[in-house]
């Protein structure tokens, strides 16, 4: 069973060379600035959440957040970008067809990033075949509203 | 007629209905004014920019914008105008507590311009909602704790924002003449003290606070603030704005310290907002 922290540095590495710095607080990882750690050990409570979330581990699967998947979009070439159509559907969770692609990187990736034409990152997905050029939804912002709604 | 449009009558008001217009406040950690709205006119939603406060617009659509792209991707904040006026008159910097923090609109507004905010609130429920806001806004300064503002113990900090509990307005909640009486208030105002007492506590010298609430009660407003400065060693700000009234010196026969004209109370029908009471303190030093 690998440590949370390697399942993370797994899913981080799909997109990027580096590693992030992230601790875990309960179930959560957070990228803490010396600034915020310092004022933080100051309050002697057990604090909720530190709001540079990094993502959660659940059932073994590392789920990113939206904070991370911004962070890596600004560093990873392995991006396609979507017109406004697919950036609707992705989402509403639908995965995105080689209608909806703009661009996408020459060198064929497992996992991309997806991006709209304004380079804001919608989430991420496998990319499939090279013949049909399809994305299969992994996560997407839409995950905002599914979990008001719970 | 109701008891509290008796009292507002006898404070010179006239109760009005108001239809509240959706409004919505840039999130400007991600995007300006002038794209926000290009995008999302690019989208037949229409902006008009709300002319009392820095970053909102009232907005018009066929859809509900929740459901936009801009909206996922935390451009803006859905945000009731008048909602927005708090954290821009308290002018974040530095460390900052916001007590009273969910769902989030204030808190991710006070991290805009704070080097570090604290967010604490007593129900844990409403953490969920304040921490997938302040994620889909992108902010990374906040610390939030589940905690009662009464009994909060920690660092100074330079500013605080108290968006006090209170009884709210009939404006925002439906049948509000019928659901409330004065014992209701009288239990806010008292709960409203005792969460003021902690936050001076915590305040630097030299620190500002600033108190709202969506109540028009005197109890939790204007007598609120009379009782403050007569048992703190603070002075009450100017608010320099050009909307609302100015807080009432002379409540139901009690005449109440002049200075709380500095306070702005919003009447509904007057501002076209919910109803709004601000007031904004700096404690002295030493």
């Amino acid at each position: 069973m690998p440590s949370l922290k390697k399942i993370m540095d797994d899913f981080v590495k799909l997109f990027i060379d580096e590693k992030i710095d992230a601790v875990k607080l309960g179930d959560k990882f957070f990228k803490l600035e010396p600034e915020i750690a310092e004022f933080k050990d100051k309050i002697k409570l057990k604090p909720f959440m530190v709001s540079n979330y990094m993502g959660k581990i659940i059932k073994g699967k590392f789920v990113p957040s939206f904070i991370l998947l911004d962070m890596l979009s600004e560093i990873s070439e392995k991006k396609v970008v979507v017109k406004d159509i697919g950036e609707i559907d992705f989402l509403y969770g639908k995965n995105l067809k080689k209608r909806h692609i703009l661009k996408c990187p020459k060198d064929h990736p497992a996992f991309v990033l997806v991006i709209n034409e304004f380079g804001n990152c919608l989430g991420y997905g496998k990319l499939k075949s090279k013949k049909e050029l399809t994305v299969k939804n992994e996560f997407d912002r839409g995950d905002f509203l599914r979990r008001e709604k719970k | 007629m109701n008891v509290f449009i008796k009292r507002y009558k006898e404070l010179g008001y006239e109760v009005k209905s108001v239809n509240l217009p959706v409004s919505i406040r840039t999130n400007t950690l991600k995007i300006s004014n002038d794209e926000l709205k290009k995008r999302l006119e690019k989208r037949n939603i229409k902006l008009k920019k709300i002319p009392f406060v820095k970053n909102g617009f009232y907005v018009q659509s066929r859809f509900s914008i929740a459901s936009t792209p801009e909206h996922l991707l935390g451009l803006f904040y859905i945000q009731e105008s008048i909602a927005q006026l708090p954290a821009e008159i308290l002018n974040a910097k530095g460390k900052v507590l916001d007590c009273c923090a969910s769902p989030g609109g204030k808190t991710s507004q006070l991290a805009e311009t704070a080097d570090i905010v604290v967010s604490l609130d007593i129900k844990h429920k409403r953490l969920e909602a304040l921490a997938n806001n302040l994620e889909r806004l992108g902010v990374k300064n906040v610390i939030i704790y589940n905690k009662d503002a009464r009994s909060f113990e920690g660092p100074e900090f330079d500013k605080i924002l108290v968006d006090a509990p209170c009884s709210g307005n009939y404006i925002i909640e439906k049948d509000w003449f019928e659901k409330r009486d004065l014992k209701n208030v009288a239990e806010k105002s008292k709960l409203q003290k005792q969460i003021l007492e902690n936050m001076f506590n915590v305040l630097k010298q030299g620190g500002e606070l600033v108190y709202s609430t969506c109540s028009l009660e005197p109890e939790e407003n204007e007598f609120i603030v009379d009782w403050v400065l007569n048992n703190f060693d603070v002075k009450l700000m100017d608010l320099n704005l050009k909307i609302g009234s100015k807080g009432i010196t002379n409540v139901f026969g009690k005449e109440l310290n002049k200075e709380i004209s500095k306070c702005r109370r919003f009447w509904p029908g007057k501002t076209k907002t919910q109803g709004f009471f601000i007031a904004k303190f700096k404690k002295n030093n030493g």
